[in-house]
């Protein structure tokens, strides 16, 4: 997951493609084209959401890694909802890992953080490759 | 702004008729700004003058904030002329706002060019070498300068003159950084701070670090590094962090060697020679599992200035997906079970 807000960062691209770019581009049809880009990303604004399979793959993990005996996250369906357990889970995280646990809840949760890091590696290596297609 | 700075020069100046040519804001950064210009004036004699300076205005918001740009002042002051350690001369300092919209400084403006740490290849084969042996030296010269007789403010003098107390202050420094900036929890940086806290690993001396040395933070000009930049995060520490932060991945892009310098062994080893301290590879480790944390707080802090939409730059917000590959090198730098 991106460390901005989807909405932040899709706001943010149209206005500085509207603002930034567009504003200080002579060329019309350049311009026309950082126009076309910001309305298109704000419109789809309104028909995209972080990947729930993912968002859902890391909270049972941050079950499993916490060892809660909580509801598997297939249950969850509003992607707020599962934004909001995500980063809940993430602080329920950084207090284990502040507290002395006992070594194989201290081995649990490691393993969490290198899947968790490892999962966003694969992601941003896999875009930074699609961007060089 | 042409206008503006035509008046502020010939005040300075004493002289009338002032021009500016060449401006240039170098947007390169993301948190203090430059300018470079030509300034162009008759002198009361009637002679045809013409200099080159830097201006380096302080940010409104930046990933650094706040500034303290009469510490920056003092310190730079307090460098320029010192023998070994290139800096560009050093002219006013200007706190009214009206001119630039926020204080800055006058400087020289030092002809060169600035190697990207991200560059497939900055220099040669045989200038890399060349280049690092000067990197070496220079920072060797700042770690020997007598740090007590010198003016630092309160940001860069130390909290307390004991090695590990310092690089404990070092730690707390950033982890309140790093929760002052952070989105949402990043596990890895809980892991590092964790473990850094278990294994402190420092030298035996405290002295005058740059605290942002690395390719990208130096002029070059004909193979010589001409002018150190960026002292923003100049602090009284273990000579290691500095030697940690230069060896950092993040700045060697694809290459195996330091800043695409030097392979880390001759890093080391000249400095060794050149100070006569022993750097212990536990220290090398500790400083650089701190030197992460610092590097992806940074990049944090920038994301949180554009989720705040405190800017609209985008290079804010593309900081914190850039952090993935840093923090992903902090793990590879810890133990498997935080200890």
């Amino acid at each position: 997951m991106m460390y901005n807000s989807l909405d932040r960062l899709l706001d943010g691209l149209a206005a500085t493609l509207r603002d930034e770019v567009a504003a200080h581009v002579d060329d019309p049809y350049v311009r026309a084209q950082a126009h076309a880009a910001a309305e298109l990303i704000t419109h789809l604004a309104e028909h995209v959401e972080w990947r729930c399979d993912q968002l859902r793959t890391e909270i049972d993990a941050a079950h499993a890694a916490l060892r809660l005996d909580s509801a598997p996250a297939s249950t969850i369906t509003d992607n707020h909802e599962l934004v909001a357990t995500h980063d809940a889970l993430l602080l329920a995280i950084a207090d284990a890992q502040r507290s002395s646990a006992a070594e194989d809840d201290a081995a649990a949760i490691d393993e969490f953080v290198r899947h968790y890091h490892g999962n966003e590696l694969d992601r941003f290596t896999a875009a930074r490759y699609r961007t060089r297609r | 702004m042409r206008d503006r700075l035509s008046l502020w020069f010939g005040e300075r100046l004493h002289a009338n008729d002032v021009e500016i040519d060449d401006l240039v804001h170098h947007a390169d950064g993301f948190s203090w700004q430059t300018y470079t210009m030509s300034v162009r004036w008759v002198d009361e004699s009637g002679n045809k003058i013409s200099r080159g300076y830097a201006l380096r205005r302080q940010p409104e918001d930046g990933v650094l904030a706040p500034y303290d740009i009469r510490g920056q002042y003092a310190l730079h002051r307090q460098l320029v002329g010192v023998a070994g350690i290139p800096m560009p001369a050093l002219y006013w300092l200007e706190l009214d706002p009206a001119v630039l919209g926020m204080p800055f400084y006058a400087m020289e403006r030092i002809e060169g060019t600035v190697p990207s740490p991200m560059a497939r290849k900055p220099f040669g084969d045989e200038s890399a070498a060349m280049v690092g042996a000067q990197f070496v030296s220079i920072i060797a010269g700042v770690h020997a300068l007598d740090w007590r007789s010198m003016d630092l403010d309160a940001r860069t003098a130390p909290l307390t003159e004991d090695p590990p107390g310092a690089a404990l202050a070092e730690v707390d420094r950033w982890q309140h950084f790093y929760e002052s900036s952070t989105i949402r929890e990043v596990p890895a940086i809980r892991a590092a701070l964790a473990w850094a806290r278990n294994n402190v690993a420092v030298s035996d001396r405290l002295v005058l670090c740059h605290g942002d040395y690395r390719t990208g933070n130096y002029l070059l000009r004909d193979g010589k590094i001409v002018g150190v930049l960026d002292w923003e995060l100049a602090h009284v520490g273990d000579p290691v962090d500095d030697l940690a932060w230069a060896a950092l991945p993040a700045f060697r892009g694809r290459s195996t060697l330091v800043g695409h310098m030097l392979p880390e062994r001759d890093f080391l080893d000249m400095y060794q020679r050149l100070t006569g301290m022993h750097v212990r590879a536990e220290a090398m480790r500790f400083w650089s599992v701190i030197n992460h944390v610092k590097a992806a707080s940074i990049f944090l802090r920038g994301t949180r200035a554009f989720e705040d939409a405190r800017s609209n730059d985008l290079r804010l917000a593309m900081l914190g997906h850039r952090s993935t590959q840093l923090l992903a090198d902090l793990l590879d730098e810890l133990p498997r079970v935080i200890r």
